[in-house]
């Protein structure tokens, strides 16, 4: 026992473990399908994935209907096709670092936990997960200008907001092949979970309820609803004045674009496919804190509403 | 109700015509510790046919779009005015409401914000990031304990609402056709709890139908209606 103890002891004095944060579990949406087609579209990223590039233009085709005519009458007035465009411009972002040589050395004394021995590839993984949290916060973002709305200001969501928002995006033929994600804050999955315990009858005993209540969610997936819609229990939904402004997004709701940075040859480079590198890391001696070494992520990224039939908000009272 | 602003910081660059700070209320500074984090400016645009139902109002659904680059359509330089992201915005058929409406918003008049700041409808507020925090004047951030919680004043955000439909509407009257597709999506949330007899979800359907406009509740709904309409 005595041994046993020791060694626990020792493992737990020398464990260097990531911090438990709500950022890290909301990343779960990055890899939806949703997400991953949107990224497959975009310019930079899209060859990296599979897929390639698209800059889109929108051209509202095959909505009308012909007109009755005789033979011969005076040729119909045409409809204009004027394309929309969507061209997200990419901006650059930087997450920094700085790491005193004393707290390096600590760190790599410790470092026999989950993250990798030399601390500074923990750092080049953290600027991954920084490039994923900005992706998300922006798409997310976009929910505040979108023109279609599920659930109502001031009240709280209930499961049949969830429903017709779902359902009027299934209307305008949004949703394709990989569905819709939604998300919202934990107050809207709670609004929601209490408004079918409370309906009764065939709600509550619904399949995917009972899915719902007994799966709970896990790393910000709570369940998948109507057959198609995955939700989401995300912190970055942005909010207004009040209000939570979630998000339900198909795929072609949301065009990114990155840009491939020209680097020196001695940068450290995380990815070079599809033409280029698309997250700069340049390790460096910082020059405003002395004896320290300064960590900089850099990438550049842009997204923009492509098609507004495939966004909307999923508004809810916010307390 | 919030005490009346005081001069705090002002925000880190200039901004433009229209975009300045505005004084953030006295009770954030004096809560003792200073708000955390940074939020970007934004504007807000409008739609007449993007209505919703508020307090027993019809009002408009403000589309907001954030001084955030590569947002929305917005450029490296738009880190003060979301431009891009309104110009595309605009395509679709949105306007820019003005930044000189005045409404009342904690009891008080924003003409003051406007003669301070040029905007009525944004605050900004100094936080531990240089860039501090801008907010929609009827949500006052206030730090408690390490929370930032974030009273709101629903009425001022209203009366802001009823004054853009006012200028959007320029001295018409709103169809009665977009107020009907504004009332159906609530009504259709409604009649979802019809027939419920638990007290939780009756006092939820109440609270949805309280937001219809008194004379356009539908008769199956009106016994759920606020008595006092």
């Amino acid at each position: 026992m005595a041994l046993a103890s020791a060694l626990t002891s020792t493992i737990v004095l020398k464990a260097l473990n990531r911090a438990i944060t709500s950022a890290n579990k909301n990343r779960a949406a990055i890899a939806d399908p949703v997400m991953a087609s949107i990224i497959s579209r975009d310019a930079t990223l899209g060859p990296v994935v599979g897929a390639l590039l698209q800059r889109m233009s929108l051209l509202d085709l095959g909505g009308g209907k012909a007109t009755a005519t005789a033979e011969g009458a005076a040729q119909l007035a045409s409809a204009a096709v004027t394309p929309t465009n969507i061209a997200p411009t990419p901006t650059r972002r930087e997450y920094a670092r700085d790491l005193l040589d004393s707290e390096r050395s600590q760190l790599a004394g410790l470092g026999m936990g989950e993250l990798p021995p030399d601390i500074l590839d923990a750092f080049v993984m953290e600027g991954v997960d920084i490039w994923g949290n900005t992706v998300l916060s922006d798409v997310l973002a976009l929910a505040t200008s979108a023109s279609y709305t599920a659930g109502t200001t001031g009240v709280a969501l209930s499961w049949a907001a969830l429903q017709n928002g779902y359902l009027d995006m299934v209307n305008r033929g949004a949703v394709g092949d990989a569905g819709v994600i939604a998300a919202v804050k934990v107050k809207g999955i709670k609004d929601v979970s209490n408004d079918v315990l409370s309906m009764g009858g065939a709600v509550q005993m619904a399949n995917q309820v009972q899915q719902f209540m007994e799966f709970g969610g896990k790393s910000g997936y709570i369940g998948t609803f109507f057959g198609n819609l995955r939700l989401y229990m995300l912190d970055d939904v942005a909010t207004a004045g009040g209000d939570d402004v979630g998000i339900m997004l198909a795929e072609k709701g949301v065009l990114t674009a990155h840009k491939v940075i020209p680097l020196p040859e001695s940068a450290i480079t995380l990815v070079q496919a599809g033409g280029g590198n698309w997250i700069s890391r340049e390790a460096k001696r910082s020059t405003t804190t002395s004896a320290s070494t300064r960590i900089e992520t850099a990438f550049w990224t842009a997204s923009a509403v492509a098609d507004p039939a495939a966004l909307s908000k999923i508004l809810y009272v916010t307390v | 109700m919030a005490t009346k602003p005081q001069p705090a910081g002002t925000p880190p660059q200039a901004p433009p015509p229209g975009m300045g700070p505005a004084r953030p209320p006295s009770s954030q500074m004096a809560s003792g510790s200073i708000l955390r984090g940074y939020r970007a400016s934004f504007v807000f645009l409008s739609r007449l046919d993007r209505l919703e139902c508020s307090g027993g109002l019809v009002l408009p659904d403000l589309a907001r779009c954030d001084a955030v680059a590569g947002r929305g359509g917005n450029t490296s330089a738009d880190t003060v005015d979301p431009a891009g992201w309104c110009a595309s915005m605009e395509r679709q058929g949105y306007r820019r409401v003005p930044d000189n409406l005045d409404f009342v918003c904690w009891g008080e008049s924003r003409a003051a914000a406007l003669a301070v700041s040029g905007c009525t409808y944004r605050d900004w507020y100094p936080t531990d990031r240089v860039a501090g925090l801008w907010s929609e004047a009827w949500a006052r951030p206030k730090m408690l304990g390490a929370i930032t919680r974030w009273p709101i004043d629903y009425d001022g955000k209203r009366a802001f609402q009823a004054e853009v439909l006012k200028w959007m509407l320029n001295g018409a009257e709103l169809d009665g056709d977009l107020i009907a597709a504004a009332c159906a999506p609530v009504i259709e949330i409604a009649r979802a709890y019809i027939g419920s007899t638990n007290p939780a979800t009756l006092g939820r359907l109440k609270l949805v139908v309280a937001q219809l406009p008194p004379d356009h509740v539908p008769p199956d709904l009106a016994p759920y209606a606020p008595k006092d309409n």
